[in-house]
């Protein structure tokens, strides 16, 4: 062979060989892959969000390609692959069918990109899941009748995480909460309040539907209720401490009111403006005089001060030597006081400007109210609690009590004067005239009456009258306590109820637990005008706290 | 990706090579007669040829198939793939001594390769992802084995021909997962028969144009991924099949 076929036959098999080795290399094993930072931003999303659209930025990227390199799994994104342009770029989530999603609540997957020449680039994502919760109410159905407030729980069989969202309910009704989110196998509670504020008399039904993500979709709670009067509205002022006693002074139109624990005193003028005092002392009663030129207090360590009413600062402190019940004040220089029961017998009379104190030698033990007569030289007072209670007449014509007290064999379960002191309400609704001072003592009798007042369905608090409207007010609790408290306006010549109203409830929260409460009203004062009804109020919470406020509501 | 055996019958494509030339053995007095208008065949006593062409896999994708689409390829994307995976290109060389006028033995080599590529999905194994990204493969196969060539003349620069060799397949996978490498090796013996026609352009350079047929089942892989390395043996459906059909046209030399 020569040597030109030798030297073909060689390039012929390296021609072989590189055959052979073209395809040996394992370089493109051992290629790293850059790892980009993450993009700075979280993509926050829930399965509400059935389309988001993302703005993709990485500077560093300029006009770089990019493709979705890791995803979850059931959502799909669109585009898969793009480029940026001056590093902005964006891109559209789409969740088509969250029931792929095989777990709920918080779930941290990011999503993965490949980006030329940066490598891969986290972008957080945070979705939460709410899955498919199952759900359902305590009841179907709340029958409120006349009372204020009930509650019921929506529960949340699990699945997922319960959102609900109160989407139409009846006007009269409140709920505590207008939405919510419900863990799975648990379940929240929800109070329902109800107003019936210038709602007509008569019954009323709806219902309340609530909105979840759950299987179920829709919840609704039927609801009824009964209005029997219309409330009035009211401007409300609380009262810390417990109210002990309260007065109102038709000439000045102010009110003061006495509390302890703690120990104050407040006035409250028709104009809503109030002032406050301390008190060292425990008060026991309060009064003001006819004219509302002073206040006189009377304590348990036996003082009876005089306060101004223009501040509440203390004029006069006179030790009266006993533990009072009652004070009332004369209006003739002489303040008066009613003995604690069973701890002395005899009404004091207390001289205010030089602090003399006379016993009066009539045994007057029980004694527990004392008023003064509008327009006369006369206290009225009466035993409460005994029977007959006695409607006992003192004589101050000449400053000092007289030595001889008339007592009217009557009972009267409490009593409250005509503002002109011509008659006596009592609680028992009989309408007695005035009696004059007789100078008997003990009278066997009752005072001429005047009339009956018309059946009320329910246990009187407190009454006031007013001349100008030529009505009386009584505030009463119905005898079915769902009805709650009202207010009667009873024609002062006839006797007869011309209407009423409902007192609102007291709505408080005690424990976290909203409690709608039925109030008494042991004090209400009519102003001179009739324009304005003040009513003191009660709400006793649970363990028997009691909640004290007053509201003024303007009268039509 | 594995590929299913052919069907392909080898005894059928040994009898053929075998009697494609009327018998080799017998025909000694016919080559006689045409040695005098054939000086070519008669005065060599090397001969080496290269050439190229295209390939067809012949292995069934159903298997290759369904494992592609249990990964959550779309059915789209794993036909799209196979149908670029199926055809490939083949170069190859071989080298003769003509102990005989019309026969000859030597070795032959040949390369095949094939690629796909497709951008798909695939369910990531926390059961919670997706990824997307390229899906692509390159497979080198490199056939060498002692082979035997007979030729027959057919007039005075036209010839056909016979090849028939029995060797070693070195199978290369070059795998790209979205953006895991893997590399996949093996070999197994093969046979390879190819029948042509030559055609004599010049003193000592031929034009060759055949086709050709490789039988050979890869049962035994190593599979690397950069880190680790892992021998795997494929049995049944799993076995690589690398058979494969080819057409080719080359330049054979002779000296």
């Amino acid at each position: 062979m020569s040597n030109n076929k030798i030297f073909l036959s060689v390039k012929l098999l390296a021609v072989i060989i590189v055959f052979a080795l073209v395809s040996c290399s394992n370089d493109f094993l051992h290629v790293e892959q850059k790892i980009g930072s993450p993009v700075k931003d979280t993509i926050y999303m829930t399965d509400f969000d059935s389309q988001f659209d993302v703005s993709f930025n990485l500077a560093k990227a300029g006009n770089a390609h990019w493709r979705v390199l890791q995803y979850p799994a059931w959502m799909t994104i669109s585009p898969m692959e793009d480029n940026f342009m001056e590093g902005k770029s964006s891109f559209q989530i789409v969740v088509p069918d969250k029931t792929f999603i095989s777990t709920y609540g918080a779930i941290n997957l990011p999503l993965v990109f490949d980006v030329d020449g940066v490598g891969l680039v986290q972008y957080p994502l945070v979705f939460f899941n709410f899955g498919n919760p199952g759900s359902y109410l305590s009841t179907n159905e709340l029958m409120f009748d006349y009372r204020s407030a009930a509650s019921f729980s929506i529960y949340n069989s699990g699945g997922g995480f319960l959102k609900w969202e109160v989407k139409d309910k009846p006007a009269w009704i409140s709920l505590s909460s207008q939405n919510g989110l419900v863990t799975p196998n648990s379940n929240e509670q929800i109070n329902l309040s109800v107003s019936r504020l210038n709602m007509q008399k008569g019954s009323y039904s709806g219902e309340i539907t609530l909105s979840t993500n759950s299987i179920s979709k829709i919840l609704k709670l039927k609801v009824s209720m009964k209005v029997t009067d219309p409330s009035l509205p009211g401007t409300i002022g609380n009262i810390e401490g417990e109210v002990v006693d309260a007065d109102f002074c038709k000439a000045t139109g102010l009110m003061v009111i006495a509390a302890r624990n703690p120990n104050r005193l407040y006035t409250v003028k028709s104009d809503q403006s109030v002032k406050t005092i301390d008190l060292d002392k425990i008060p026991i009663s309060v009064t003001i005089s006819e004219s509302g030129d002073v206040i006189a207090g009377i304590f348990t360590n036996t003082d009876l001060s005089l306060f101004s009413t223009e501040n509440l600062s203390i004029l006069k402190t006179i030790k009266t030597g006993i533990i009072p019940s009652e004070v009332a004040l004369g209006g003739n220089g002489w303040a008066y006081v009613s003995p604690k029961q069973y701890d002395s017998n005899y009404v004091l009379s207390i001289n205010l400007n030089t602090g003399e104190v006379i016993k009066n030698k009539e045994y007057m033990n029980g004694l527990t109210l004392l008023k003064k007569v509008p327009g006369k030289n006369l206290l009225y007072g009466s035993k409460i609690g005994w029977s007959p209670d006695f409607l006992v007449v003192f004589d101050i014509s000449k400053g000092a009590v007289n030595e001889v007290v008339d007592q009217w064999w009557i009972t009267l379960q409490k009593f409250w004067m005509s503002e002109d002191g011509l008659r006596v309400f009592s609680g028992m609704r009989k309408i007695y005239r005035s009696p004059e001072y007789q100078g008997k003592g003990s009278i066997n009798d009752a005072p001429v009456l005047d009339g009956e007042i018309e059946q009320l369905p329910g246990s009187i608090f407190s009454m006031d009258h007013s001349s100008a409207l030529k009505e009386l007010f009584i505030a009463y609790t119905g005898y079915n306590s769902e009805v709650g408290c009202k207010v009667s306006r009873i024609d002062d010549a006839g006797y007869f109820i011309k209407k009423s109203f409902a007192v609102n409830n007291i709505t408080i929260e005690e424990n976290n637990t909203l409690l709608t409460l039925i109030p008494e009203v042991p004090y209400m004062f009519i102003d001179k005008l009739g324009k304005e009804l003040t009513l003191v109020e009660r709400g006793s919470g649970n363990n028997g706290k009691a909640y004290w406020r007053y509201e003024k509501i303007k009268l039509n | 990706m594995r590929r299913k055996e052919s069907s392909f019958s080898l005894p059928l494509l040994v009898l053929i090579l075998l009697f494609s030339n009327h018998s080799v053995f017998a025909q000694q007095e016919i080559l006689s007669n045409r040695q005098q208008f054939s000086p070519a065949i008669t005065s060599s006593k090397f001969q080496v040829s290269v050439d190229g062409g295209l390939g067809y896999l012949l292995g069934s994708t159903k298997a290759a198939k369904k494992q592609m689409q249990s990964y959550g390829v779309s059915n789209q994307d794993v036909d799209s793939y196979y149908r670029q995976f199926k055809f490939g290109e083949q170069a190859g060389a071989s080298a003769y001594y003509m102990i005989k006028p019309f026969l000859g033995i030597g070795l032959d080599y040949s390369l095949f390769t094939t690629k796909a590529c497709v951008n798909s999905f695939i369910d990531a194994p926390d059961g919670w992802s997706k990824y997307y990204g390229p899906y692509r493969e390159k497979i080198y196969t490199n056939f060498l084995g002692i082979s035997c060539l007979s030729k027959q003349p057919i007039n005075e620069r036209l010839s056909y021909y016979g090849k028939l060799s029995a060797g070693l397949v070195f199978y290369r996978d070059e795998v790209f997962l979205i953006v895991s490498p893997a590399l996949v090796t093996g070999n197994a013996s093969a046979i390879r028969g190819e029948l042509g026609f030559s055609y004599s352009i010049a003193k000592h350079v031929s034009l060759n144009v055949g086709i050709s047929y490789l039988f050979s089942s890869l049962t035994k892989v190593t599979m690397n991924n950069g880190i680790a390395t892992q021998d795997v043996t494929l049995e049944g459906d799993s076995k690589e099949n690398l058979s494969r059909l080819a057409i080719s046209t080359g330049l054979q030399f002779n000296f």
